[in-house]
């Protein structure tokens, strides 16, 4: 594949500054981290304060010198003079594209707009306790995991010879954050003079730094576990609380009094992402994050380019990997936005004006956002945030977009020119996205394994590029089965392309059928850029199926 | 067995395993127990009378006191030491097995470790056969003679009784003497060609850990007291258990 | 911005190295890799596609993708085959090279050894367990010391420690007679199988497994071999290879022996019950492993539900063997005048600096810090890459 030539990149102005949405302390680093790059930022928080005071997670597991070194952090943060905080603010509205975006934002000053280069979401998680989940009230002896923390805090007396009951694990499957906070309440109450402590857990989720360490020191304490697969049953009586449950080791029914049951809290998604997601026109993943279930979206990145997810936007994340992400998308925004200058190929996706008809198809089904509409009201496909898939060309009705050196007659040409000379074997032209199976094919011919003599490799940037005109000419120009390969669904570097590519190779089928040829000739596949045999024995297999019709 | 629901107190009481615990040097890690089954699935034991090693341990922690210090099974296990060594905190689970064997009141200890330990106690030689000293002396002499004749390549072996001084001082399973003395003759061969200066003591020769099974500490110590005393007293340095 | 000029060294070419050495470049910083053995890519580059129908996020690719990017970098020196045998000077590190024996002894010699002749290019490849370590090698399978070894003496401004890990031996663990059971394998080497041929087949006879079990925590959470640690990776790595496992081969009868299952990323909810609808999870942990007349290994397992022991048989038994801290941790950090954990792993300052170590100008990046999935070394070498871009920026 060429590279593009430099004298076809057009330079393109990018704003310098940054938006930071969520001033708990994974916005504090992240602020810190793009500040300290060189770029100003605007951070903004819905809430009263940033700092501490908008951080979901407990700071109990970190030392007083890690906590001063936060507090340091907040202090310096609102003191840098490349930072400028918004309280009490939320983000209204967002347009444009990297390296361009307007915001406007409502809050104690009256909406402003505001032009940024990128953007960085650093939503906090939320608490949310699961009593629901055991059919129980909070209050009296059914407290909150934050109840307990707050009392550690102040009143331990209250626990003194007390009995105190956790359960985790059973409202939710849980994660480390969980499950720390657990363990680590557990410990305190198990070294308070009298207490019983019970823990009845599910799948204890020690898949974290120190956390195996911490649960043997709850043990060695005293602290009783007991993994259960399904809830006890809870009861709350005059003086206290009973838990009824039938034990898997012994394999008997126990019954246990207690003082206090600690009922789990679930740390998730907050609520209000997926309105930020609809604003900032970011796909929402999983759970209620705002990154998609998809490994190239590592670490920080979105569907969007210029938009970045930190903490607990993207995932359940402890403080610690929250700071990592702020570094990682500090990175990210150098990245693009470098000394206020980009350079991107000119031809990346060329949009034929004269063609379009303004039907908005473009703008509504680029996965990235990276078409925006100009004040002189024409679609205008941004350079930077382009990825070049060429969805849009694809689906535009009048093929008024054509994709850098994957344009309609690149291709067509290609195909032909493949069926130039064909021998007696089975002619299979394979539509190769260059994310997988291209990297595929290669793999397995590396390896040397034997391929299809007739296999005719077309490579294409994203299955998403493949029409229904190549899929119908490519048998017209007398390919005897047609492939159709595609990276697994979430797995497309452009979310959908895999998707659009499925769809089109259904209504090229039914088009076959209706046409008296076997629809089985057209095949869709998926697989991963590291699946060399796999692809050498779906090609091989096709053949054979063909050989044998 | 009643399977009647357990109740777990919601005050600390004084525990069964808390007692074990006071008592082991490394006693403590008795509540590490992650519940992975590895014990149990290694125990050669697991499954009789119900129970298991994993079982065991838990019905301890939770002070089921009553069921650890009844359950037959403990006469099951064989102190063999797999389920230490296959769990990942190390857990000592036979000792707490053989504290759970010395609750049993003496007379309801299992008949026949109970007749060897009590056999044991009978004579100085500490036989669970109660094989005496006398009878022991002459078997040894008696064999020593018969194959220092058959075989002149070992014409020279020796199977001295209380001899002072020697290095190694070797106790003996009463079986051999008692019910096959030629196999007494293999370990002689052995210690001959090694050039071992060896002995066997009159008294505490028989290597039988009965007592120990028997979770009997004072017989226990009484027949282990007896043979150290008389290594002791013969001067040897080594004391080479067979058992 | 001064970080033109600047130079950074990343020992270790796994993910992280590859990552943190990827994104220096893209901002500008000339690199030097240095990686022991003579392929780039570590263990994540061994790991095969685990998807079923759908991605199952196990990352395996985006290793692959980084690895292309690194190799077609021209502001990426590599150095194969390579070690550090020498640091002195400060800020400025001068440091001396030494070449590394590669050993012929492991599996992939074994495959070359036989296709050597055949094929060249090919060995190359499958020696370097991706098509883009084949640049590094001659025609004739070796390595090419005129691309890959340019260069005994570097000159660096800051140094990223990205070692790694090594996988927990199994042989450590007896009863599980993993060297002398054909049948019993390590997930490791389920992965290269796969990796290599596509398939997951019994190693005794060639032939699919119908019964496969999965042991977890084999070398993890255990107090007695000192490794008080959650791997991490096992879990997700297991549970991802028995699903794809079962996709392929929905008659499979696969069995996950397991203590605590952990997290395997995003959704984890959602794939979990897909988990226990597909395959049989028992909580226990079993032991001994024999082998009967036709090559099936027999074990037995305390049952959940009558707390009677089974025994129980299976076609193949994969050990899920954990993540242990690399052997020339310690040599390492005396060359770097840096701590180690009581662990063995390299030691980060703080909870909140993970990647920054007590020697000025050294980073930790990745498993070498502590156990991580792929996606978490990716980030950890993220962060390490910005805290030498501010370091070199505050130097200067």
């Amino acid at each position: 594949m060429s590279q593009p030539n430099t004298t076809d990149m057009q330079k393109i102005e990018t704003a310098s500054n940054v938006l930071v949405l969520g001033g708990g302390l994974a916005g504090i680093c992240t602020a810190e981290a793009i500040a300290a790059q060189g770029y100003p930022v605007l951070l903004v928080e819905p809430g009263e304060a940033v700092g501490l005071k908008a951080e979901s997670r407990p700071l109990n597991s970190y030392s007083q010198s890690e906590k001063d070194t936060l507090n340091k952090l907040v202090e310096q943060v609102r003191s840098s003079e490349n930072i400028e905080i918004l309280e009490k603010t939320t983000l209204s509205c967002a347009t444009g594209v990297a390296g361009d975006y307007r915001v406007w934002l409502s809050g104690q000053k009256p909406l402003s707009e505001k032009q940024v280069g990128a953007i960085v979401v650093a939503s906090e998680l939320i608490r949310n306790p699961l009593n629901a989940a055991y059919g129980l009230e909070i209050g009296g002896p059914v407290i909150t995991q934050t109840d307990l923390e707050h009392a550690l805090a102040s009143e331990t007396k209250k626990f003194t010879g007390k009995t105190v009951a956790f359960v985790v694990g059973f409202g939710q499957s849980g994660n480390p954050l969980v499950m720390e906070r657990v363990l680590r309440s557990a410990l305190e109450l198990a070294q308070i003079e009298g207490t019983t402590v019970y823990v009845y857990v599910n799948d204890l989720k020690v898949a974290a730094e120190e956390l195996e360490r911490l649960y043997l020191k709850a043990r060695d304490n005293g602290v009783l576990f007991f993994k259960l697969s399904q809830a006890p049953v809870i009861e709350t009586q005059e003086n206290g609380i009973s838990i009824t449950y039938s034990d898997p080791v012994i394999l008997r029914d126990i019954s246990a009094q207690a003082d206090f049951l600690v009922i789990e809290e679930a740390m998730e998604a907050d609520s209000a992402n997926a309105h930020l997601a609809c604003l900032l026109r970011l796909d929402l993943g999983s759970e209620g994050f705002m990154q998609t279930d998809n490994v190239h979206r590592y670490p920080v990145s979105t569907n969007r380019e210029g938009i970045f997810v930190v903490g607990g936007s993207r995932q359940v994340k402890a403080l610690d990997q929250a700071c990592m992400d702020a570094e990682n998308a500090a990175l990210q925004v150098r990245r693009l936005l470098g000394d206020g200058t980009r350079l991107a190929p000119a031809n990346k996706a060329v949009l034929d004006i004269g063609k379009c008809t303004f039907c908005l198809t473009c703008y509504r089904c680029c996965p990235h956002g990276a078409i925006y509409w100009s004040t002189e009201n024409k679609p205008v496909i941004s350079l930077i945030a382009c990825q070049g898939c060429g969805i849009c060309a694809s689906e535009c009705p009048m093929d008024a977009i054509q994709i850098g050196e994957f344009s309609d007659k690149a291709i067509h040409d290609q195909v032909q020119k493949s069926m130039a000379n064909t021998g007696k074997a089975p002619n299979i032209v394979a539509f190769c996205c260059q994310n997988s199976a291209q990297e595929a094919a290669q793999m397995a011919a590396d390896f040397g394994i034997a391929l299809p003599e007739g296999l005719h490799l077309i490579q294409v940037p994203c299955a998403g590029k493949i029409d229904l005109d190549y899929i119908l000419n490519a048998f017209v120009q007398g390919a005897d089965g047609v492939l159709v390969m595609a990276c697994h669904p979430r797995n497309c570097k452009s979310e959908h392309g895999n998707t659009y590519a499925r769809w089109r190779v259904n209504d090229a089928q039914n088009r076959l059928s209706k046409a008296g040829l076997d629809k089985a000739r057209l095949s869709f596949v998926t697989l991963a850029s590291n699946m060399g045999s796999e692809f050498a024995r779906i090609v091989t297999e096709f053949e054979t199926w063909l050989r044998d019709l | 067995m009643a399977e009647e629901t357990i109740k777990l107190g919601s005050k600390k009481q004084s525990k069964f395993i808390d007692k074990v615990k006071e008592l082991l040097p490394e006693g403590e890690n008795l509540n590490l127990c992650l519940t992975c089954g590895a014990c149990s699935s290694a125990c050669p034991a697991t499954g009789l009378e119900g129970m298991d090693p994993r079982k065991f341990l838990r019905m301890a922690a939770l002070g089921m006191d009553e069921e650890i210090t009844t359950t037959p099974w403990v006469w099951m296990c064989s102190m063999c030491q797999r389920c230490i060594h296959v769990c990942p905190m190390k857990i000592d689970i036979p000792q707490l097995v053989y504290n759970a064997r010395s609750s049993w009141p003496r007379e309801k200890r299992p008949k026949g470790i109970l007749g060897s330990c009590d056999m044991a106690l009978q004579n100085d030689g500490c036989s669970a056969m109660g094989a005496s000293p006398e009878d022991f002396q002459f078997v040894v002499e008696d064999v020593l003679e018969e194959y220092r004749e058959a075989q002149p390549e070992f014409a020279e072996m020796e199977a001295p009784i209380d001899k002072e001084g020697a290095e190694f001082f070797v106790n003996q399973n009463s079986r051999e003497p008692v019910t096959e003395p030629d196999e007494l003759v293999p370990l002689w061969k052995i210690l001959h060609l090694a050039g071992a200066d060896w002995t066997y003591g009159s008294k505490g020769w028989a290597a039988e850990n009965y007592c120990m099974f028997l979770a009997d500490d004072d017989a226990w110590k009484h027949v282990t007291t007896t043979a150290a005393k008389q290594a002791d007293d013969l001067g040897c340095k080594v004391f080479l258990n067979t058992e | 911005m001064s970080t033109e000029a600047k130079k950074v060294m990343v020992i270790g070419g796994g993910i992280a190295g590859l990552s943190a050495a990827r994104e220096l470049s893209l901002n500008g910083i000339q690199v030097e890799l240095v990686e022991k053995a003579d392929f780039l890519g570590g263990h994540a580059i061994q790991y095969a596609c685990k998807a079923t129908d759908n991605c199952q996020q196990c990352g395996a690719c985006t290793v692959e993708s980084v690895l292309k990017d690194v190799v077609l970098d021209p502001g990426i020196r590599v150095h194969l085959a390579s070690e550090v045998i020498k640091i002195s000077g400060s800020p400025r590190f001068k440091v001396q090279l030494g070449r590394v024996a590669v050993s012929d002894n492991d599996d992939t010699s074994k495959i070359c050894q036989e296709g050597y002749e055949k094929n060249p290019v090919q060995c190359a490849a499958v020696k370097g367990f991706s098509k883009h370590n084949a640049i590094y090698r001659t025609a004739d399978g070796r390595l090419n010391p005129d691309i890959c070894q340019t260069a005994d003496k570097l000159e660096v401004d800051a140094i990223i420690w990205a070692t790694g890990f090594v996988p927990f031996d199994p042989d450590q663990k007896s009863t599980y007679r993993y060297s002398e059971l054909a049948n019993v394998v390590s997930g490791l080497d389920l992965e290269r199988a796969k990796r290599a041929s596509g398939s997951v087949l019994r190693p005794s006879d060639g032939k699919p497994p119908r019964d496969i079990a999965f042991i977890q925590c084999v070398g993890s959470r255990d107090e007695r071999l000192g490794h008080l640690w959650c791997s991490q990776v096992c879990c997700p790595y297991a549970l991802r290879s028995a699903m794809a496992l079962k996709h392929r081969n929905p008659d499979a009868n696969i069995t996950v022996f397991y203590m605590d299952i952990q997290n395997t990323g995003n959704n984890f909810t959602g794939f979990y019950q897909q988990c226990r609808n597909d395959l049989n999870f028992i909580r226990t942990i079993p032991i001994d492993m024999y082998e009967t007349d036709d090559d099936r290994i027999r074990t037995r397992y305390m049952s959940e539900t009558d707390g009677k022991p089974v025994d129980a048989e299976f076609d193949l038994v994969v050990l899920s063997v954990g993540i242990m801290p690399g052997n020339d941790n310690k040599a390492l950090a005396d060359l770097l005048q840096t701590r180690l954990t009581p662990d063995g792993f390299a030691a980060s300052t703080d909870k909140l600096h993970l990647t920054a170590t007590d020697q000025k100008g050294v980073f930790l990046a990745g498993t070498v810090q502590g156990p991580k999935t792929i996606a978490d070394s990716i980030a950890h070498a993220g962060h390490a890459a910005g805290e030498v871009i501010r370091y070199l920026r505050r130097a200067s």
